[in-house]
């Protein structure tokens, strides 16, 4: 373990000392002179690159990622101090800024991956070229990539006048009339190919819609500029610059995404990947079936019964649960009327008792009352039968409705 | 005149400080670890296929209020926000208030999950997790805390079942989903939902991610990075830093069916507002909700826009409104320093005043 602190002691001692002798060497050559025709364009930017790599394979997760993107911000901040010294004399700052503004007007309308101060921050990995202000677009293409039936580069093949260029191959296959035995078939591949060729068109105007994004940045960067200068305020720092131009970037941003135009261009670009996903699906069921293997379809029918079989069982479940409550409650009814007959069956026998006892008469001789009951109670009983009777005699249809229900049953 | 003034030299020892601080931080980022989430105490109370209903260990020495509060957080995303980390817990911050808490986890959907739909949600796991508490406390309705997507579903719950809710919480919760700087709204608006659905079965979280990120681009995957290198001298720091950064992307998958009604009657038709919402067999009105509410939103939301929110106040049937609006954003709700002090105590007086 001490050696393995020792090593990792070393190892950033070393990393340390690396760069501590880059900007050494770099402060002395910005003191002796401007950049040089020749030298590396953002030598800075450049120089962290390397650093990330030295010290990316000894990190561990998830601190790789991590610092993969703060490298990647750091060396867009980096950029953006170079194009400042790059601009003009240090000595007239106004003239700097104004030749820096212009410069990066140019990276916009020129595409130019030099000049733009943020070119290298959406690189991954030795890809380059992709701006910041594409970052919402680079991060799309990495996230459909793993919606695409296909490898993420695949639709970069489409791309007319490159070696891979399959579009002219596509749009012969299609123009094939399809005939014979395996004609549905070859229907279906032709559909796919439609498709791609859709997709790949919606892709581009989606894509095409970023284009102004970058102008519509700088235009708001200046705004801000402006504004500041009214106000009379400075900007003392490379990163307070850099804060401004990420806030003019959201701001051309959110009004882009937010109009009607970027929803249409997103809805048919989603739209068109959806279908080629889906009829790539049909062709791989179709495959599926004819091996005997079980199809998505086939699964998400399943899936679907159970579903809803769940569903029933859950409703059946409250249901009995429900029931189970009642049934706890007639039970706790029910316990208090046995309790009850039990009660009345102690006061019966405590009444026979004391009737059977010897001599029970004279001490109790109120008590005697009671004995002379029965007689009264005759008249009650039969009151009652007499009720029973008229209800009868009332209601003569609907008892022999019942009974012939009763006969019926049996 | 320029507002730019930056000497050369200054420039240069910028730039070294700032590279200086990230060839030091590598140490700290090589040192972190395991990123653990989650820091209340708790204990799994009802389980039903991947949703697990927890309750929150009180503090020994706080008088809690009878009536339980569940918190529904959202599909999206991890519950565990709500405690993130012993100073940034919306829970701890309940349970310090006198609240008996429980949460709704809803799991990780998988491939066979995908036919749940917002009734089984809703009406289902949501309305049994509800019966569970209210037959553990012995009440007949207890108080919601709904979060974000977990607060529209808290306030249709409460619309189709009001008699089991005492209070009623929302928290950065949208209603009206078609305001006009809904960026998410005017994102879908031309997105054929059934196809994604019938397509893709599940919707990947991934996909998910990507549109939040995109929300605000620039910011959320450039500058925050930059401002991170400033904070990696200090290791606590750094885990905070990334243990936001692991709930960001730990998103999971959407049950396709829940997903397609959820964006096409919500988004897209925007029926919780305009009317004409039914979850299973229930009407959804929000007329009904006559329980009292507290609506908490942030003011600078980019997810859930204030006055998404705000349009409640019109919508529902209830007497008893209150709004609490928060100076911050929507994770700032539950993270910052702020609404640790402010969001959960004013949470518990309210809700401690209608109990």
């Amino acid at each position: 373990m001490a050696d393995s602190d020792s090593t990792a002691d070393q190892w950033l001692e070393m990393q340390r000392r690396y760069w501590d002798a880059w900007m050494d060497m770099t402060r002395r050559g910005l003191e002796v002179a401007t950049p040089k025709e020749g030298a590396p364009e953002n030598p800075w930017a450049n120089a962290m690159e390397q650093w990330f790599k030295a010290v990316a394979p000894a990190t561990p997760q998830p601190a790789t990622d991590l610092l993969e993107q703060m490298v990647n911000v750091g060396k867009s901040y980096f950029s953006m101090a170079e194009g400042l010294y790059k601009a003009g004399p240090a000595s007239d700052l106004p003239e700097m800024v104004e030749n820096w503004t212009r410069m990066m007007g140019e990276a916009f309308t020129t595409g130019s991956a030099n000049l733009n101060p943020f070119a290298q921050l959406a690189t991954k990995g030795g890809r380059d070229g992709m701006a910041f202000w594409d970052l919402p677009f680079d991060t799309l293409t990495r996230t459909l990539s793993g919606s695409m039936p296909f490898p993420g580069d695949f639709m970069k093949a489409f791309e007319t006048g490159k070696a891979t260029d399959v579009r002219s191959q596509l749009e012969g296959f299609l123009s094939a009339p399809a005939i014979g035995y395996a004609r549905e078939s070859q229907e279906q591949h032709q559909q796919l190919g439609r498709l791609l060729l859709e997709y790949e068109k919606a892709m581009g105007e989606y894509q095409a819609g970023f284009a102004n994004l970058g102008t519509r940045s700088l235009d708001a960067f200046q705004k801000r500029m402006q504004e500041a200068t009214k106000d009379g305020k400075t900007v003392n720092s490379v990163r307070e610059v850099f804060n401004i131009w990420v806030d003019a970037c959201e701001e051309a941003y959110a009004e882009y995404a937010m109009s009607d135009d970027y929803a249409q261009r997103y809805g048919r670009m989603v739209n068109k990947l959806m279908a080629v996903k889906r009829q790539s699906a049909l062709l791989v069921d179709e495959w599926l079936e004819a091996m005997n293997i079980p199809t998505a379809s086939e699964i998400a029918t399943l899936q679907r019964r159970l579903h809803d079989t769940r569903a029933a069982y859950q409703k059946l479940r409250c249901q009995i649960e429900v029931m189970q409550g009642e049934l706890e409650e007639n039970k706790v009814a029910n316990g208090d009327l046995e309790r009850l007959h039990s009660d009345i069956a102690e006061l019966r026998a405590g009444l026979e008792a004391l009737r059977s006892a010897p001599g029970a008469a004279s001490p109790k001789a109120p008590a005697a009352e009671p004995e002379a009951q029965p007689p009264a109670e005759k008249p009650k009983r039969t009151t009652t039968r007499r009720t029973r009777t008229t209800t009868t005699d009332k209601k003569p249809a609907a008892t022999r409705k019942t009974g012939t229900t009763r006969r019926k049953t049996q | 005149m320029t507002p730019i003034q930056i000497r050369p030299d200054e420039a240069l020892d910028e730039l070294s400080s700032f590279q200086r601080k990230l060839t030091h931080g590598v140490q700290n980022l090589m040192e972190i670890g395991e990123i653990t989430t989650g820091v209340t105490p708790k204990e799994a109370i009802y389980e039903e296929d991947k949703m697990v209903l927890y309750r929150f260990q009180a503090p020994a020495n706080v008088v809690q209020n009878r009536v339980p509060v569940l918190i529904v957080y959202a599909l999206v995303n991890r519950p565990y926000m709500a405690d993130l980390q012993d100073n940034r817990s919306t829970v701890k911050g309940l349970l310090e208030a006198g609240m008996d808490v429980y949460l709704v986890d809803w799991g990780y959907p998988g491939r066979a999950d995908r036919y749940l739909t917002l009734d089984d949600y809703i009406n289902g796991y949501l309305d049994r997790c509800v019966d569970v508490i209210r037959k553990r406390h012995r009440v007949d309705a207890i108080n919601l805390l709904g979060i974000c997507q977990g607060g529209t579903f808290s306030l249709c719950y409460s619309a189709m079942h009001p008699d089991k809710v005492a209070n009623l919480v929302t928290m950065v919760t949208p209603v009206d989903f078609q305001t006009p700087d809904n960026m998410l709204s005017n994102w879908v608006r031309h997105v054929d939902i059934d196809l994604i659905v019938d397509t893709l079965g599940n919707i990947p979280g991934e996909m998910l991610n990507w549109t939040f990120l995109n929300l605000k681009p620039y910011r959320l995957m450039g500058q925050k990075y930059l401002d991170m290198v400033d904070l990696l001298d200090n290791q606590d720091q750094v885990a905070n830093f990334l243990r936001m950064e692991k709930w960001i992307f730990d998103s999971p998958d959407q049950a396709g069916e829940a997903y397609r009604q959820f964006l096409k009657d919500f988004y897209q038709q925007n029926k919780l507002v305009n009317g004409g919402l039914r979850i299973g067999p229930h009407e959804v009105d929000l007329n009904k909700v006559k329980m009292p509410v507290l609506n908490i939103f942030a003011q600078q939301d980019h997810l859930v826009p204030p006055d998404s929110s705000r349009a409640l106040k019109k919508v529902v049937g209830t007497k008893d409104y209150t709004e609490i609006s928060f100076k911050g954003g929507h994770i700032g709700i539950y993270v910052s320093g702020r609404a640790q002090k402010e969001v959960p105590p004013a949470i518990g007086k309210w809700i401690d005043e209608r109990t």
